[in-house]
């Protein structure tokens, strides 16, 4: 259990005004807690805050644990607060090989439930542990650096957006090793791709101006239309998909999503029963009736929730199918040739969709 | 246009050189910088011909010479660096000259009354002297305690000059040393003994006119020094 | 080819430098590392007084420890009351003046140094579990290690070439105060000139091959370091 209630306050020093931060949330740590927000929202800002680095007042709890209570003057300083952090650039000691970079982590920890081989090897930098840092790529050195947070015997693992300047490649890799770690560490985890939000988090902290905004399931969140999050949302949202099976042939995963067929084109088999894809609204098709003689392969039945018009005259349509929901980004004038309401029974054709996990 | 500024500059500058009166530049050794002053002042208001004192120590005003320093005139702390110049040709047919000689003081501030001879050759521990490898008050200083067998007994603190070894014993970092006498006469200063002058080498101090554009004004400088009233003005000020 | 006088200034000069650098090496990092992140307002006014050497004629230097070390002043009369000597004309004496002389050379590199150095490998060495010192010393050191090589290698050099003030406070005493430079300067005044000239000459190749490891070698090392 992580337990905080912090201010802080900030004078810019151009305009001399100063802006006050407040963060107060209670989460239960196991797997992935994801912190998301707009840049600048004060993500960070909380992150340094909990780790101790930014100085703050207020009071932080972590299990029973007092990092830090203003009222009773105690702060734990960073180094005994046993958390591993992974900054958004690697911060290699650029006078060390990677091997004594990581050496450094464990001679203060002493024995962890990780060695370095053994990380080097799952994180694919065995060859360069004998490298100086200034040799490696983003990508090699984020993975030494997440190597270097494990190994500190963390009882928290913290990120700060540790994947946002890495190649595709490298995500790849570390997205899985991530959601691994977390279920024996766990993790929070600053992000404002929604793609690792859903895939990695059951748990969020929406972050929004200065404050935490709410906390909860992330598919909860943002169908929150009173959220902050509803602009993001709008440009599609993430269902959950059963794998019914996959043919190699066409690359098509065969999937039931509340009861209705539904195919995603995948180069190969999924490795798990459930995936997650991500339907752009403006990738959705409505009509009144199932199209038919068209390339169009998904066609779910769905009924209009709730219509939200936008500023520049379009309409956003709650979909919803089962217990799931989707939008749709339509012009207002194909709303009013169609005349929808909430309640409409309509068509939903989906062109196309990506896999998330 | 920098060229004109310099040109400028330049010509106001002469103007004004022109304009003031005569000036002859001496280099004085630092023991005798003093005196110099004085005698410089006197005799500028009696020949209308001004002097500029440049004082350092005997070996640097010589290093400086040999190397074309503008100096008309050398007083020297010593015979020997003006014999040098003689020898270096950098003396024109200018005869040396002595101007005055210097005397040895054992100088020991915290004592009760004068030291008697006695007192200094019993004197044990550290003792300031000038520099007995070049400056000649430290030379002389080396002779007068090789003459009483003192020599090897004592360690000493060496100035680079006699001003500093002065300066040495005046700030009690050190119990006595042989200073200048003109210096103890100047700072009226007590508690000395007037070393005999027959335990070494007189400390001749001789200077030479340097045959620049400038020697008949030097050549009058150098008469007056040694004129009657003014060698006794440097007798009273502690030299022979 | 040197004379016994010659080598033993030679050997009391790397002695006094010697000492003189580990002492300044002592205290100049703590001093600098105040300098570097300190928002205090007497900062300005203590980093003029480090860098005072580096603009006052070493006489001035000499003239006021000389008077510092008179028995008529606490100073002396401190020291004096269990030595027998005075603190000037001593090896002691010549040391304080060199710690006071070389401080700006020793603690401005390390000064830049520590300004240019990134505050975020501070906040990763507290994250690995490293204590405010230990993240100093055990990681902060190794990395600015060629600066702290430049600093004493600079404090040394400048005091192997110190002259006004053990001109002033040394005495010239043989094995005691008697260094190179005083040597050289009194082969000078007594005209030797052979013997200046061999002293001038190792002095000087000295000087040159040690500026050329500072500035070509440990300099860009450590610059390579400071911008990765």
């Amino acid at each position: 259990m992580l337990k905080f209630d912090i201010q802080k306050s900030f004078t810019h020093k151009q305009t001399g005004q100063t802006s006050e931060l407040h963060f107060k949330a209670q989460v239960n740590l196991s797997g992935v807690c994801a912190i998301f927000g707009d840049s600048g929202a004060g993500k960070t800002t909380l992150l340094r805050c909990l780790v101790g680095l930014e100085p703050c007042t207020g009071a932080i709890q972590f299990s029973n644990k007092t990092w830090l209570s203003t009222d009773s003057k105690q702060l734990l300083p960073t180094e005994k607060r046993r958390i591993g952090v992974v900054f958004q650039e690697p911060r290699l000691f650029p006078h060390l090989n990677v091997q004594q970079n990581l050496q450094l982590a464990v001679n203060k920890a002493g024995h962890t439930g990780f060695s370095i081989e053994q990380l080097a090897d799952k994180l694919g930098f065995s060859e360069l542990l004998s490298h100086q840092t200034t040799q490696l790529s983003g990508g090699q050195k984020q993975r030494v650096a997440i190597a270097r947070a494990l190994l500190t015997d963390p009882q928290l693992l913290v990120m700060d957006e540790p994947l946002s300047s890495l190649d595709q490649g490298s995500k790849q890799l570390l997205l899985p090793f991530i959601k691994a770690i977390s279920q024996q560490i766990p993790i929070l985890y600053i992000t404002h791709s929604e793609q690792e939000l859903f895939y990695l988090s059951r748990h969020m902290l929406l972050v929004n101006d200065g404050k935490i905004e709410a906390s909860g399931e992330p598919q909860q969140l943002f169908l929150n239309s009173d959220l902050s999050l509803i602009k993001f949302a709008h440009q599609g949202l993430i269902l959950n998909v059963s794998v019914k099976g996959y043919d190699q042939s066409e690359g098509l995963i065969k999937g039931c999503l509340e009861l209705q067929t539904l195919y995603v084109s995948a180069e190969s088999q999924p490795d798990s029963e459930q995936i997650q894809v991500k339907i752009n609204s403006r990738d959705v098709i409505v009509a009144l009736q199932p199209i038919v003689g068209s390339s169009l392969l998904n066609c779910l039945s769905v009924t209009v929730e709730e219509v939200h018009m936008d500023a520049q005259k379009a309409v956003i349509l709650t979909l919803q199918l089962g217990e799931q929901y989707m939008y749709a980004y339509i012009t207002l004038r194909s709303f009013n040739k169609l005349q929808l309401a909430v309640g409409s029974h309509v068509y939903a054709h989906v062109k196309t969709m990506s896999i998330v996990n | 246009m920098l060229r004109l500024l310099v040109s400028v500059i330049f010509v106001g500058l002469s103007c004004f050189s022109v304009a003031s009166q005569a000036t002859i530049n001496v280099a004085v050794a630092s023991n005798f910088k003093v005196s110099a002053q004085d005698i410089a002042d006197q005799f500028s208001h009696e020949y209308n011909i001004d002097v500029n004192i440049s004082s350092a120590s005997t070996g640097t005003l010589y290093q400086q010479i040999l190397h074309g320093a503008p100096f008309d005139l050398f007083l020297s702390a010593d015979q020997k660096h003006v014999d040098l110049l003689l020898q270096a040709n950098k003396v024109g047919d200018n005869q040396p000259f002595v101007y005055a000689q210097g005397r040895l003081g054992f100088w020991m501030p915290s004592a009760e009354t004068n030291p008697s001879i006695e007192d200094f050759i019993a004197y044990t521990g550290r003792l300031a002297i000038a520099n007995p490898k070049f400056a000649p008050y430290g030379v002389a200083a080396q002779q007068a305690l090789t003459s009483v067998g003192k020599w090897e007994d004592l360690q000493y603190i060496q100035g680079s000059n006699i001003s500093q070894t002065y300066q040495f014993v005046e700030s009690n970092n050190v119990k006595a040393g042989l200073v200048a006498y003109a210096a103890l006469v100047q700072k009226k200063q007590q508690h000395y003994l007037l070393i005999p002058t027959k335990w070494h080498q007189p400390i001749i101090q001789a200077g030479v006119v340097l045959g620049t554009a400038q020697a008949e004004q030097a050549n009058l400088f150098r008469d007056y020094l040694q004129s009657k009233p003014i060698q006794q003005l440097i007798h009273s000020q502690g030299y022979n | 080819m040197f004379s016994e006088g010659d080598l033993q200034a030679i050997w009391l000069t790397l002695k006094l430098a010697s000492v003189t650098t580990i002492l300044l090496m002592l205290f100049a990092p703590p001093l600098a590392w105040w300098l570097a992140r300190s928002q205090a307002k007497i900062r300005p006014l203590v980093e003029s007084l480090v860098a005072l050497p580096l603009i006052l004629p070493p006489t001035v230097l000499g003239f006021y420890l000389l008077i510092a070390f008179s028995p008529n002043h606490f100073l002396g009369r401190w020291w004096l009351s269990f030595n027998e000597h005075s603190l000037a004309f001593s090896f002691s004496g010549l040391v304080i003046a060199s710690v006071v002389y070389s401080l700006p050379f020793v603690v401005q590199p390390l000064q830049s140094a520590f300004v240019h150095l990134d505050k975020r490998y501070l906040e990763v060495s507290a994250t690995l579990g490293y204590g405010k010192y230990e993240r100093l010393y055990k990681i902060i050191f190794p990395m600015l290690l060629p600066s702290f090589i430049i600093a004493g290698a600079l404090g040394f050099a400048h005091t192997i070439g110190e002259f006004g003030v053990v001109l002033m406070i040394g005495g010239n005493i043989p094995g005691e105060t008697q260094v190179l430079s005083i040597q050289l300067f009194d082969h000078v005044e007594s005209l030797q000139y052979s013997e200046a000239h061999q002293l001038s000459f190792m002095l000087l190749a000295f000087s040159v091959s040690w500026l050329v490891l500072i500035y070509g070698f440990l300099q860009k090392r450590q610059q390579r370091i400071l911008n990765a």
